[in-house]
């Protein structure tokens, strides 16, 4: 298996660790992940995007392409008609490509209960110290910094999206099985990645970002 | 019929009113998260406007929102109880056509904007030939902007 590794790169001078009270490792992924196709001479990297996480996402094509410089060029995006793909790229390029491109997050949790995928714990609710931040709940961590007025307490809650540490809110929740997951996200009136604090730095965070290269 | 899928797609001029139509729906079938809306309020107000601007909801890209036009396509995701729909907003522009085929290549349905003020123009004729290139099932005309033309209900 090959690992792209964020620690590597930010030790070989790639990446920076930001500073600062709301410093994440999220942008160091760019560079890394950028790094990682181009020294493996990969053609294509799959990625579980979809399009309704988020404005840009819903932007996407499924077999996207990047430039040299692992750039994405939104408005200037290849013709994809029916399920046609067009591969063709030159020397240095490649695609990212995104299978479920049209799944929505109902349709995941439904497939994870068809084909009874196991889960990582983080995903159902349980009780965890957190630290509240705006309108985001944030795991305490020795990785998180805290402002003056801030305090660490004990809520029940699960992770709705998993990203960084430091940027991933989670949600007050009490659901523990798949069934009450499914009946939670039917009944959800905030976005999966409102949380994200990722998302939030500027109105086209997401697009800024995939540009240069985030997945 | 449960939970069949239909995807539907928009077409026709620039400014016939796309997005703003396809945010209506989403508005209007409850299908808008909160924060969602909340952003779209927020940017309608920071462009000084008093309404909220519905086209922002598919408009997602840095500049579709600074120039509002529709660049490429977007895609949009809602369920009623009997029906899951994907919408693809298409831009309107000629030379954005690509993107529109794109949109149109995997619907079922075509919803054809026409602004009255301006009646069938070119954009409007070569979306609505491209639809039929393409064999899309079912084609909707929809004449938009009627409030501007001293409209009546008889």
């Amino acid at each position: 298996m090959v690992v792209g590794s964020v620690q590597e790169a930010i030790d070989n001078g790639l990446a920076q660790d930001e500073k600062g009270v709301h410093a994440t490792r999220n942008t160091a992924q760019i560079p890394t992940l950028i790094d990682t196709i181009e020294k493996n001479k990969f053609d294509a990297a799959m990625g579980g995007a979809r399009r309704d996480e988020e404005k840009a996402r819903a932007k996407e094509r499924f077999f996207s392409h990047r430039d040299d410089f692992g750039q994405w060029d939104p408005k200037n995006q290849r013709p994809e008609l029916w399920n046609l793909f067009n591969g063709k790229k030159k020397f240095g390029e490649h695609f990212r490509v995104f299978p479920i491109s049209n799944w929505t997050e109902m349709d995941i949790w439904q497939y994870i209960k068809k084909e009874k995928i196991a889960l990582p714990s983080l995903y159902f609710s349980h009780e965890r110290e957190v630290i509240r931040r705006g309108n985001t709940i944030l795991a305490n961590s020795p990785f998180i910094t805290l402002k003056p007025n801030e305090k660490v307490t004990k809520e029940i809650v699960r992770f709705r999206t998993i990203g960084d540490l430091t940027i991933t809110g989670a949600v007050e929740s009490e659901a523990s099985t798949l069934d009450h997951i499914i009946a939670e996200v039917a009944a959800a009136r905030e976005t999966e990645r409102g949380n994200r604090a990722d998302d939030q730095r500027s109105e086209a965070a997401m697009e800024e970002r995939k540009k240069e290269g985030y997945f | 019929m449960k939970g069949e899928l239909l995807r539907f797609t928009t077409a026709g001029s620039v400014d016939d009113g796309k997005s703003t139509l396809i945010g209506r729906l989403l508005y209007d079938s409850k299908s808008i998260f909160q924060d969602q809306l909340a952003a779209i309020e927020n940017t309608s107000k920071k462009k000084g406007l008093d309404e909220i601007d519905f086209s922002l909801l598919t408009d997602g890209l840095k500049d579709e929102r600074e120039q509002g036009i529709t660049i490429d396509v977007a895609y949009r995701y809602f369920n009623t109880p009997n029906r899951k729909f994907i919408i693809a907003d298409t831009p309107g522009h000629i030379q954005y056509t690509r993107n529109m085929v794109t949109g149109a290549s995997t619907a079922n349905a075509a919803l054809i904007l026409i602004d009255a003020r301006n009646g069938v123009i070119e954009q409007t004729k070569r979306h609505s030939y491209i639809a039929s290139l393409l064999q899309i099932p079912h084609v909707l005309v929809c004449i938009n902007k009627m409030d501007l033309v001293d409209y009546q209900t008889i």
